[in-house]
């Protein structure tokens, strides 16, 4: 009898740690995760995944090396953790580390296709919440287009367009003024449509 | 009416509310210069890139992050011991070496010290003296007992 009500008792208490673990705001779990919870930082992890993962798959496609961009962008936040003051949001700050590592990776690329012009970048899917094979072929004949654009017309529609960014958002996040956001975006979409009718050609 | 000035418009109009001038400039233009079917494009490039965001990495994305973020913790627990280790390291060796250092000179003041006299006694002895012995026992001295 006495025992039941113990592991009734603790199997509550776990609860409702576990709802306030849901509840807690983005700052308590970053405060959390400065001091070394890592179940904090899990929660960060989740919560922010999908938009870093469009992101980094909008920026380089959908190929291997963009998982690998992304855990290394949240390694690095957990590495500068401490130097967080929450001026901005944690989704900002990851993808500000986002932008710049897969632009690292396009200039990779492009120093190995001067080295190896034969090389082809293998190109897999990931996790994609659509299984029509009709909107498959368009975001890959998209995905193809995005990564045939410049990279400061690519940063703007992927932050404004795939990751769902405000245009003021896109502006803070590029550091650039919000009438360059929307001439590089009207500028961006003109030339993916192109790309996009040459693919189809 | 530009067509130009009313393309710019119409891209703008997706993110920017255009004022009403704008407005009415832009909807004689989509009437006139056979606009209509570039902002049908545009509107369809648009939701095809917001609809291609993927939800997220593979499974267990988090769990990959956090076991690296483990792992690295571990390497670094690692290095920091070992340097920690060098350095003190480095310390008792350059202590040892001092303290080397200082035996070495004061073993040295100290020979100096004991044979500068030696020398003197010895330059002011004569060779015969050198040669015999200060105190000799002879055969005599083994009789007398």
């Amino acid at each position: 009898m006495k025992y039941n009500f113990w592991n009734k008792s603790v199997f509550r208490l776990s609860n409702i740690i576990k709802e306030r673990k849901l509840d807690l705001t983005e700052k308590e779990l970053v405060h959390r995760a400065q001091n070394g919870d890592l179940d904090a930082f899990k929660e960060l992890v989740n919560q922010n995944e999908s938009r870093i993962a469009a992101t980094i798959t909008g920026m380089i496609g959908r190929c291997p090396e963009a998982e690998d961009i992304g855990q290394e962008t949240f390694i690095r936040f957990y590495q500068n953790i401490n130097h967080f003051r929450a001026e901005s949001s944690v989704a900002t700050y990851l993808t500000r580390i986002a932008i710049n590592l897969s632009l690292n990776e396009l200039k990779r690329r492009k120093r190995k296709k001067l080295l190896f012009p034969n090389s082809t970048e293998e190109m897999l899917y990931l996790k994609d919440s659509d299984k029509n094979t009709e909107k498959l072929e368009i975001n890959d004949a998209l995905q193809k287009a995005l990564v045939r654009l410049k990279p400061k017309y690519k940063k703007v529609i992927v932050l404004r367009l795939v990751s769902g960014y405000t245009t003021r958002e896109t502006a803070e996040l590029l550091s650039l003024p919000e009438g360059t956001v929307l001439s590089r975006l009207a500028r961006g979409l003109k030339k993916l449509k192109q790309e996009l009718q040459i693919l189809e050609n | 009416m530009k067509k130009r000035k009313a393309v710019k418009l119409l891209y703008k109009s997706f993110d920017k509310d255009l004022t009403t001038e704008e407005q009415n400039y832009l909807q004689k233009a989509l009437k006139a210069d056979g606009l209509e079917t570039e902002r049908r494009e545009v509107q369809n490039l648009r939701h095809a890139l917001e609809k291609s965001a993927v939800s997220g990495f593979s499974p267990f994305f988090s769990e990959k992050v956090v076991s690296r973020v483990k792992q690295q913790g571990r390497e670094i627990e690692k290095q920091y011991f070992f340097e920690s280790l060098t350095s003190r390291f480095y310390r008792v060796a350059v202590a040892a070496a001092v303290a080397i250092l200082i035996l070495i000179s004061f073993s040295i003041i100290q020979n100096q010290n004991s044979l500068t006299p030696t020398t003197a006694v010895s330059s002011s002895r004569s060779l015969e003296e050198m040669l015999v012995p200060a105190f000799t026992t002879s055969l005599e001295d083994f009789y007398e007992d």
